[in-house]
C-alpha cells in the first residue's frame, strides 16, 4: 500500500515537472487564472456566508477544480464552456445563490473568458410575447392566471377593439363577478402604498406585492430581472455577497407571491375586491410647470 | 584485486599502420588537397599547428579522418562557426545583451509564471485557509495588473520593430 502510494506521489511530481517545461502561451494562462480567480472570490464569500460550515460544503468541488487546471481548458473548443467553469456555477448555485440552468451546464460555462454569471429569475415578470401567448390560449388559464389578463387589460396591453370579448369571455369562465368593464383614466400612476393599505383592509395586501412582481419593482433582484434589458453579473465579491442576501429574501417573497395566488383561486370576491381598491389607488401625473 | 588496466587514447592510430598509410589534408572550403607527413597527420593539434598560418581558422575547424582506402587515409578539414553574436565590447548590441545577462528574472510574463505556480501547488490549494486564499488571490491579482503591463508594452514593441524601417549594422557581429 505504502509503495503504491510512494509511486503515485512520485508520478504526480513528475506530472508537474513535465507541466512546468511546457508553459502555456499568455492567452492561455490569462484565462486559466482568470477562471481561478473566480473560484478564489467565490471560495471568499462562502467563507464569509458560511463560516462554520464552509469546508464542508466546498471541499469536494476545489479538489475537483484543482486537480488539473489545465486540461479542462485545453479541451474546450471554439464557444464551448469549460468543466472547471461549470463546477464554480455549481459551488455558486450550492451556496450563495441560485444561477440559471443554462449556467451549470459544462458546455456553456466559461468564466476564463467571461466571468459574468446569470442569476436564476423568478419568472413572474411577463414578456409581450408571454402575453400575447396567454390571450391565444385564454380557456387554458387557471382562475389566478386570469389576474395576469386582467392587469394587462388594466395596464393597456390589450388592443382596445379586443378588450370587450377578453374581458367578458374571463369575467364568465374564471367568475369575476366583474360585468361592467371599468374606465380607467389616462396619464395615471398606481400609488402602491395606499393600494396596500386599500387591500389590507380585506386581507389581499399579497395582491399588491404580485403586481410588483409582475412589474419587476419588488425589490429584490430575483424577481425583478429582466433579461432582455438586464446584465448578467459581472463576479465580484460584493455582488456575490449582494446576490446572496437577495437570495435569502426569496422564500418569504415566494411565500406571499404562494398565498396572492391561493387567494386567486379561492375568493370568490377577490376580483371586485381588488379592482375597488386598485382603482382609488390610482393618481394622475401632474404637468411639472403647468399652473 | 583487479589488475589496472590501461585505455589506449581513443583518437590514436595503431603504430602498424602509421608505417604503412599515407595521409591527404582536404580542404573543405576550397577544395584544396595536399598529403601531409605521418609524423604530423596522426595527431589533430600537430596538423593544427602546423597549419595555423596556412589556415586561419584551423584551430576551430573540425577535422574528419575517412576509413583507409588504397592505404590512403583522407583528413577533411570543415569550418565551424564561432558563437553569433555582438562579440567585442564597442558592439552597440552589448548593453542590451549584457542587460539581458544581468537580468534575475526568465523573462516570463507573470501572469504565465503565477498560473505554473499555482498548477504547482494547486493539490495544497484545494485545503487552504481563508487566510490563504486572500493572500493567493491577491497574488493573483498582482500578476493580472503586471502582467497586462508586460504583455502591452511587449505588443508595443513588436508593433514598433514592425512598423521601423531597416538599417544596416554597423559592427559585423562575431559568428557572420
Amino acid at each position: 500500500m505504502e509503495l503504491a502510494t510512494q509511486r503515485q506521489d512520485l508520478l504526480e511530481k513528475a506530472r508537474l515537472a513535465l507541466l512546468r517545461l511546457n508553459p502555456p502561451s499568455y492567452g492561455f494562462a490569462d484565462a486559466a487564472l482568470t477562471e481561478v480567480h473566480v473560484a478564489l472570490q467565490v471560495i471568499s464569500v462562502i467563507t464569509k456566508v458560511h463560516p462554520k460550515k464552509y469546508k464542508k460544503q466546498i471541499t469536494k468541488v476545489l479538489q475537483e477544480f484543482f486537480k488539473d487546471i489545465r486540461t479542462p481548458r485545453m479541451r474546450q473548443t471554439d464557444n464551448q464552456g469549460c468543466y472547471n467553469s461549470a463546477l464554480i456555477a455549481r459551488l455558486i448555485n450550492d451556496n450563495l445563490f441560485h444561477v440559471d440552468e443554462f449556467w451549470l451546464d459544462e458546455e456553456c460555462m466559461d468564466f476564463g473568458t467571461d466571468n459574468v454569471v446569470q442569476i436564476e429569475w423568478m419568472g413572474y415578470r411577463i414578456s409581450w410575447d408571454e402575453y400575447d401567448e396567454m390571450l391565444s390560449r385564454l380557456d387554458e388559464l387557471s382562475r389566478a392566471g386570469s389576474f395576469t389578463i386582467m392587469m394587462g387589460i388594466l395596464w393597456g396591453n390589450v388592443a382596445p377593439e379586443s378588450i370587450k370579448e377578453v374581458w367578458n369571455f374571463c369575467n364568465e369562465t374564471y367568475r369575476w363577478n366583474l360585468p361592467e368593464i371599468p374606465e380607467i383614466q389616462n396619464n395615471c400612476y398606481i400609488d402602491i402604498s395606499r393600494l396596500k393599505r386599500g387591500l389590507r383592509k380585506h386581507g389581499l395586501q399579497s395582491l399588491a406585492s404580485l403586481i410588483e412582481a409582475f412589474d419587476g419593482s419588488t425589490g429584490n433582484a430575483f424577481y425583478d430581472f429582466d433579461p432582455e434589458t438586464w446584465m448578467p453579473i459581472t463576479i465580484s465579491e460584493n455582488d456575490l455577497v449582494v446576490a446572496h442576501e437577495a437570495w435569502l429574501e426569496v422564500p418569504k417573497i415566494r411565500k406571499i407571491l404562494d398565498e396572492a395566488y391561493d387567494i386567486l383561486e379561492t375568493r370568490s370576491d377577490v376580483f371586485p375586491l381588488f379592482l375597488e381598491a386598485y382603482i382609488k389607488s390610482l393618481r394622475s401625473r401632474e404637468r411639472k410647470g403647468k399652473g | 584485486m583487479e589488475e589496472p588496466t590501461t585505455t589506449p587514447p581513443a583518437a590514436a592510430t595503431p603504430a602498424i599502420l602509421v608505417a604503412t598509410l599515407a595521409y591527404m589534408l582536404n580542404v573543405q572550403e576550397t577544395g584544396q588537397t595536399f598529403p601531409l607527413p605521418a609524423s604530423i597527420a596522426t595527431d589533430d593539434n600537430l596538423i593544427k599547428r602546423s597549419l595555423a598560418s596556412v589556415i586561419p581558422y584551423i584551430d576551430t575547424a573540425k577535422l574528419e579522418r575517412s576509413e583507409p582506402k588504397d592505404g590512403v587515409v583522407t583528413i577533411t578539414v570543415t569550418k565551424t562557426h564561432a558563437p553569433k553574436g555582438a562579440g567585442f565590447t564597442g558592439s552597440s548590441f552589448s548593453p542590451v545583451i549584457d542587460s539581458l545577462i544581468a537580468s534575475e528574472a526568465d523573462g516570463t510574463n507573470a501572469v504565465i509564471r503565477t498560473f505554473l505556480d499555482v498548477e504547482q501547488m494547486s493539490k495544497e490549494i484545494a485545503s487552504y485557509q481563508p487566510h490563504q486564499i486572500l493572500e493567493l488571490k491577491k497574488q493573483i491579482e498582482a500578476a493580472f495588473k503586471s502582467g497586462e503591463k508586460q504583455d502591452n508594452a511587449f505588443k508595443a514593441i513588436v508593433s514598433a520593430l514592425i512598423e521601423s524601417s531597416p538599417q544596416a549594422a554597423r559592427v559585423v557581429p562575431v559568428g557572420f
